[in-house]
């Protein structure tokens, strides 16, 4: 699967886009539009073997809604903590990055709760 | 200024993004500061499988993000429109679908997002489809389906109309929860007929200020479960113990009471039938101008309730070739009938018409797309208005008609592009009016033709551009018009005829002017005793009893080249 991945806060609000939330993931081999591949915030990673469960846990929404208190990704990617961390740095640095699924989800940590 | 930014979202190429949640993210953190509308058009290359969450950005209420169908896109653009089953369907419009266990196809926390035309369906054993959060959201034109819980949720100061939402969830706790403040109309709410009733059809939740107008409520054991400080006007539902004031109690069925055309699960459609008690049952008061569709309401005596607004079946004309025709049809005034023109094909069409026993009114038909016809056309017994019908696109046709039996009004095609083809038409039994065509491009036809009984009038074509090709036609019993065809440019074509069936002395005048490179003027006579004094270019013709086809062919000089005729 390929997953395409922020890689710079959005902004501070702890309810938004943060580095490290997985935007979506999609089948190996996904044409991307050219936005998508060149958008300096953002970077392709492209895992081997990922599974259904891997995606949904990267994909998974807080649910302390409404009014606000709902979070985008209730887990991210530990991109400071990945293998040669300097690909993950912004702005992105190639269209793509590959990482075995292993790698991932060592880096996939659950955000710790809102306060 | 506010500034809208529309983002294109698709898996074709040339899509600004291929997935939903890609548009979504890439919006500015804060819209107020950067004064925009981040709105994304959806294009249904394929349907749409990963859930989308909306949220995170600084909005206001002028400022926020909006998520539609590009035009031709949606299920309310398809062809058979009509006739298709109203119920989730990606094959028939761009269309959101999940799968994810305890999932949401759509969440939206964000304030004042808006949404419309849009197919959603939580495709899971739970979860709900359409969960907005944010306060202030517009949702319109939606079809929003759950097999796994809730159709809908709607927080605060939202609205909602013109809509379907089914939960398709055995014993659902309820289809919709709606919050205090919410403005509901002409929605339909569901649980199809075969599964076991949900809990309710609208859970209370904070019911200050709620209102709800020509929406039915179906398929739960009660329609609300507590209607305090909501207020509720011609609302229908099969929920016969304790409504609220402003709810009657039908039948859910598909007869004479709901009147649906399928409750099945499998197969649930929710257009309404001639026979439902639905129909002409609800106000005009809040209800929107059009269904969910975009069929005008109301049709016939009064506003319909639900999504659907029933329109009565009429005539159809079918098209096949490699360039044809999708349909909409509108029907206003006090007609009845209803015409469709139905087409398949390489080339997308639209056309849209108005049929009227007395009415006035306006028409338009719009069909921005890479090729595209758009038509529009207005048949009365006694009418007044105006029609018209613009494009723009790479390839367009834009043709417009008015077809009166004494009517007056103005008739107009535009069109403009790289090439077009651009016509209009007057026909009458007693009609004085104009009816004109005009484009200009690269690439250009452009017609007129006036057809009557005992009229007087006008038609004009006039083109200019590179390659030109216009024609103006009368055909008429007994008639003074005038017809006139005019095209300027390097090589064109320009014919004008006249067919009298026992014209005498015929009074028509008829008229084809061109200047260029290189021209062709062609002029036609079609009569058992006609004369016309006709003019093509600089010769003159004239047929005395004689049908025939004349041409002239005029040099770059303006010489007139020797005269040719062709057998009629």
């Amino acid at each position: 699967m390929e997953a395409l991945v922020r890689i710079i806060d959005r902004s501070a609000a702890e309810h938004d886009s943060k580095r490290g939330d997985v935007v979506t993931v999609q089948a190996d081999g996904w044409a991307w539009s050219q936005e998508e591949r060149t958008n300096p915030d953002w970077l392709i990673i492209k895992v081997g073997s990922f599974l259904g469960t891997d995606r949904d846990t990267a994909l998974a929404t807080g649910r302390n809604f409404p009014q606000g208190r709902f979070r985008r990704r209730e887990w991210r990617l530990d991109l400071d903590n990945a293998p040669l961390p300097g690909r993950f740095t912004h702005p992105r640095k190639s269209e793509s990055v590959t990482m075995t699924r292993l790698a991932v989800v060592s880096i996939l940590k659950q955000k710790p709760a809102m306060v | 200024m506010v500034t809208v930014v529309t983002k294109t979202i698709g898996t074709g190429g040339g899509r600004d993004y291929s997935t939903l949640q890609s548009w979504e993210d890439a919006a500015p953190a804060n819209l107020v500061t950067s004064d925009q509308v981040w709105r994304g058009e959806c294009y249904n290359d394929a349907e749409f499988t990963s859930a989308l969450t909306v949220s995170g950005s600084t909005v206001d209420a002028t400022r926020y993000k909006e998520l539609t169908v590009a035009s031709g896109q949606a299920f309310a653009d398809h062809a058979n429109k009509l006739t298709n089953a109203l119920r989730y369907n990606a094959s028939n419009g761009a269309g959101l679908r999940s799968t994810t266990a305890w999932g949401t196809a759509l969440t939206a926390s964000e304030s004042y997002f808006r949404i419309s035309r849009l197919q959603v369906y939580q495709d899971s054993s739970n979860g709900p489809a359409l969960q907005i959060s944010g306060q202030g959201a517009v949702v319109d034109g939606v079809i929003s389906e759950s097999r796994g819980g809730r159709a809908l949720y709607l927080y605060s100061n939202g609205t909602a109309k013109n809509s379907l939402f089914v939960s398709r969830r055995a014993s659902a706790s309820e289809v919709a929860d709606i919050w205090d403040g919410c403005s509901v109309a002409n929605c339909t709410f569901a649980v199809p007929s075969d599964i076991a009733a949900a809990t309710r059809v609208i859970r209370r939740s904070y019911w200050s200020g709620n209102t709800f107008t020509n929406c039915g409520f179906f398929g739960g054991t009660d329609a609300v479960s507590s209607a305090t400080g909501a207020t509720f006007s011609n609302c229908y539902t099969n929920d016969s113990t304790s409504i609220p004031s402003g709810c009657t109690t039908v039948a859910y069925d598909t007869s004479t009471g709901s009147g649906f055309e399928n409750t099945l699960d499998g197969t649930h459609d929710y257009r309404i039938k001639s026979t439902s008690a639905l129909k002409d049952a609800g106000t005009s008061t809040g209800a929107p101008s059009v269904d969910i569709v975009g069929t005008t309401r109301p049709q016939g005596g009064a506003y319909d309730v639900g999504a659907w607004e029933y329109a009565s079946a009429g005539s159809n004309g079918t098209a096949s070739g490699a360039t044809l025709t999708a349909s909409s049809s509108l029907i206003q005034g006090s007609a009845s009938g209803q015409v469709n023109a139905t087409a398949s094909g390489a080339t997308v069409s639209a056309a849209a018409s108005i049929i009227a026993g007395a009415a006035s009114g306006q028409i338009s038909a719009t069909a921005p797309a890479a090729t595209l016809t758009a038509s529009a056309s207005i048949t009365a017994g006694s009418a007044t208005g105006t029609i018209s019908a613009s494009a723009s696109g790479a390839t367009i046709t834009a043709a417009a008609s008015l077809v009166p039996g004494s009517a007056s009004g103005a008739s107009a095609g535009t069109a403009s592009g790289v090439t077009l083809t651009a016509a209009c038409s007057l026909i009458a039994g007693s009609a004085s009016g104009a009816s004109a065509g005009t484009a200009a491009g690269q690439t250009i036809t452009a017609a007129a033709s006036l057809i009557t009984g005992s009229a007087t009038g006008q038609v004009n074509a006039t083109a200019s551009g590179v390659v030109l090709t216009a024609a103006a036609v009368v055909v008429a019993g007994a008639a003074s018009a005038a017809n006139d065809a005019t095209a300027t440019g390097a090589t064109l074509t320009v014919v004008a005829s006249i067919t009298a069936g026992s014209a005498s002395g015929g009074t028509g005048v008829q008229d084809a002017t061109a200047a260029g490179a290189t021209m062709t003027a062609t002029l036609q006579l079609v009569a058992g005793g006609a004369y016309g004094p006709s003019l093509a270019g600089s010769p003159g013709f004239r047929a005395i009893g004689r049908p025939g086809l004349y041409t002239a062919r005029i040099g770059a000089d303006g010489r007139t080249l020797p005269r040719r005729r062709a057998s009629a």
